[in-house]
């Protein structure tokens, strides 16, 4: 029915979805529920949590790292992001300082636009709301002057802007800032704080992740250029509006460009004869439905979901990967692969899967 | 209602994701959203009286939560069981039962619907109607249709090899006649002729209003009379996705009888059925060329099925026919949701956010299966509402006269 059959919606299976419908594949894309992405900050690092580089992430997993190949695959998600308006920026060969909502420095090879990394001196204002008890800006004033003691830090709390029945989250007020009208607003009233408590020149602003969702190209060049100044995002407790971005943006542009969703199936068996897989089983609300493919991609975290559901493993399958899998005996922080791996795995599978279908490497397209 | 062990909520981090997703919850700050009254409320409330939040109403049971949940919480489940206790606990409003019966309502307004369809464009009316029914006034009502489906078809039974049993639901039969008639053009053009066996609404109205016990009576009738036509050897098709998600998901939730599962077996949305039909290799693919652009519009009860969008698996063997999912969220309307008074205001901002994605697609007409997202398309958008059973016929009559 499907060229190709991806399972799994977290960021390994939404990019590679999005490769896959690509190469001319007709696709489907097969999910239980979202993946970690929407718990994440939507930052991409080797080693989730960690600061590490190609060459320490290689030896922490034990992967022979092909640069090329890993080079080639962060251009095609960086291209990509381009394309659906949320440019990521970084590269390989350096990691770069971003802020947490803790106050800490978190180093990252790949972050979004709205993330700029946190300058050794000179001077940064922290903006903090009132009704956001999860971003406390005196807080994050104490931690980053631990991290950075030559750093000038001023603090503005603006008085409560959301009302909401529940506790109020980034997200909350980052709907509230796609807004022209609220985002206006607050942006002329913050202007005039700055002015009054800052008395030298600020270097950068940072803000909680709240720098719009569905506007959110328009949200941060208006915040900057009525600022005056570089502004940043410090992702902190989910839900960042960073992350939201990034999962909303790729979910609208695989879907609008012909991938197929299947929501709310688990994955319980797989039809495999001889060396080929022919079709899945899901089960939702109780019904089991049959998809059947060409070719199969298994993105659903990291172990192997064929070997999982059918309790064993193959690895003489013609039309059957794994996308984002490590080995057990891999540490891995928090059950997270990391995005740098789904960045490297997305690419690298659907490339390997093109080449299979077309028998030779020769032909291969890139991404 | 929640039972005692019931431990469904306990997977869940409060990571808020279904929160953010949530298509009320991105809107307002006065909806709890579905993390604090679905999961959080039971676990804090688990073995003991339960706590109810007049801001359940506000839910509307889209299920996105469901879908979007990363640890496999049933997040509605839970939500409905509060919506349910509230609904026990407070009664409901007249306006509401009017509502939940929207077949007595498509029964009457159809057989004056010369009448009814004026009388509802009528400002004074509308303003009576908001304040004594607290409907809002500045809400496009749907048509109904005087020579409704009921009066226009009535085959109960069929001859072909292949044979279907038509649930049309209260939209097709009394606002949108239509929708049958292009459904049973469109499974003639493949060799299959079409049943209309005794029907009664799914109950969708009911349960989402809080007349659950009239819901399940609905319920237990249609299982009887469309199971018949199962064992006579009927697939059962039917053109509303939520009818269609009322018997897949909702009879087991509130029936959960092994009858209700058997009829959720032989249940398919019509283009879920046609696909079907092509993977078995019975499609008619001689379909006339349609030069036309549209823009999908997925409702949230057909995403809810988990059948992908079988609308677009289908349409895309028409010649000359493009369409593209608009990847929107829900549209507002919500079923009975977005009559209401106090409701109109979200309704509307959500509805914005679906205007913004049919206007990015710039295409030439809209395609969905739900009447009520129609409802909500045809006030806020431009372009022409069509049921994916509208397209075909087209096309299978171009091919006809070729």
């Amino acid at each position: 029915m499907y060229d190709t059959v991806v399972i799994g919606q977290g960021l390994t299976g939404l990019l590679t979805a999005i490769y896959a419908n690509q190469y001319g594949q007709k696709t489907a894309l097969v999910a239980k529920g979202t993946g970690k992405l929407l718990q994440s900050t939507g930052v991409m690092d080797f080693i989730p949590g960690k600061q590490a580089d190609i060459r320490q992430w290689a030896e922490h997993v034990n992967y022979t790292v092909n640069t090329d190949g890993l080079q080639s695959a962060v251009n095609s998600f960086q291209f990509l992001m381009e394309e659906i308006h949320l440019p990521y920026e970084g590269s390989l060969s350096e990691n770069v300082p971003l802020l947490t909502g803790a106050g800490y420095l978190k180093w990252t090879t790949l972050y979004p636009a709205a993330m700029k990394p946190v300058p050794a001196k000179g001077s940064v204002v922290i903006v903090g709301f009132d009704e956001l008890t999860d971003f406390v800006p005196e807080y994050v004033k104490a931690n980053l002057a631990l991290e950075r003691p030559n750093l000038t830090i001023h603090t503005i709390r603006l008085e409560k802007k959301v009302s909401t029945v529940r506790p109020v989250s980034q997200v909350d007020i980052a709907y509230r800032m796609d807004d022209a009208y609220e985002r206006t607003q607050l942006l002329s009233e913050l202007k005039v704080r700055i002015t009054a408590d800052c008395n030298d020149k600020v270097d950068l602003i940072v803000f909680p992740s709240i720098l719009g969702i569905r506007q959110h190209a328009t949200v941060l060049k208006e915040t900057e250029s009525a600022l005056n100044t570089p502004v940043t995002e410090a992702p902190g407790l989910p839900p960042n509006a960073s992350a939201l971005r990034l999962f909303q943006g790729l979910r609208q542009h695989a879907i609008r460009s012909g991938v197929r969703f299947y929501e709310n199936s688990e994955v319980t068996g797989f039809d495999v004869q001889q060396d080929k897989v022919f079709g899945i089983q899901t089960q939702a609300n109780g019904k089991t439905h049959q998809i059947t493919g060409k070719s199969f991609i298994s993105a659903g975290g990291h172990r192997s979901l064929l070997e999982t559901v059918e309790g064993e493993s193959r690895n003489d399958l013609k039309n059957y990967w794994n996308a984002g899998v490590f080995p057990d005996e891999v540490p891995l922080q928090y059950g997270l692969i990391g995005g740098m791996y789904a960045i490297l795995e997305s690419a690298h599978t659907t490339s390997n899967m093109n080449r299979s279908l077309k028998g030779s490497e020769t032909s291969a397209e890139t991404v | 209602m929640q039972k005692l062990y019931d431990m469904t909520f306990n997977p869940c981090l409060k990571c808020n994701a279904c929160t953010v997703q949530c298509p009320v919850s991105s809107v307002t700050g006065d909806f709890g959203g579905p993390k604090h009254l679905g999961p959080e409320l039971a676990r804090f409330t688990a073995q003991q009286e339960p706590v109810i939040d007049p801001a359940i109403d506000l839910c509307t049971l889209c299920g996105t939560c469901d879908i979007t949940c990363p640890e496999g919480v049933p997040v509605s489940e839970l939500t409905a069981n509060l919506k349910a206790a509230r609904a026990e606990a407070d009664g409901t409003k007249f306006r509401d039962l009017v509502l939940s019966h929207a077949e007595y309502v498509g029964m009457a307004a159809s057989a004056f619907a010369p009448v009814t369809n004026v009388v509802m464009k009528f400002k004074p009316a509308r303003f009576v109607m908001e304040k004594v029914m607290g409907m809002e006034r500045e809400r496009q009502f749907p048509l109904y249709s005087f020579n409704h489906f009921k009066k226009q078809y009535k085959k109960k039974e069929a001859t072909t090899d292949r044979k279907v049993a038509y649930f049309s639901g209260c939209y097709a039969t009394y606002n949108n006649p239509d929708i049958g008639v292009a459904m049973v053009d469109v499974m003639r053009a493949n060799d299959i002729e079409v049943a209309m066996p005794d029907q009664k609404c799914c109950g969708v109205p009911m349960f989402a209003n809080g007349r659950m016990e009239q819901g399940k009576k609905n319920a237990n009738y249609n299982i009887k009379s469309l199971l018949s036509y199962v064992d006579d050897g009927y697939d059962i098709v039917m053109t509303c996705t939520s009818c269609s998600m009322a018997v897949k998901k909702e009879y087991l939730h509130y029936i959960g009888t092994e009858d209700a599962e058997r009829l959720a077996d032989s249940v398919y949305d019509a283009d879920e059925y046609l696909r079907h039909l092509d993977q078995a290799g019975e499609f008619n693919r001689e379909l006339g060329e349609l030069n036309m652009s549209a823009a999908y519009y997925a409702p949230c009860h057909m995403k809810g099925q988990s059948m992908g969008t079988p609308a677009l698996d289908v349409l895309e063997h028409i010649p000359g026919y493009s369409m593209s999912d608009s990847a929107a969220d829900c549209c507002g309307q919500c079923g009975t949701f977005g009559f209401k008074k106090e409701k109109y205001s979200y309704s509307m901002k959500m509805g914005r956010k679906m205007q913004e994605a049919i206007e990015e697609m710039g295409r030439d007409v809209t395609v969905t299966e739900c009447g009520m997202c129609k409802n909500q398309l045809d006030q806020l958008t431009e372009k022409e509402t069509y049921h994916p059973m509208q397209i075909l016929k087209m096309s299978y009559e171009k091919a006809v006269k070729v």
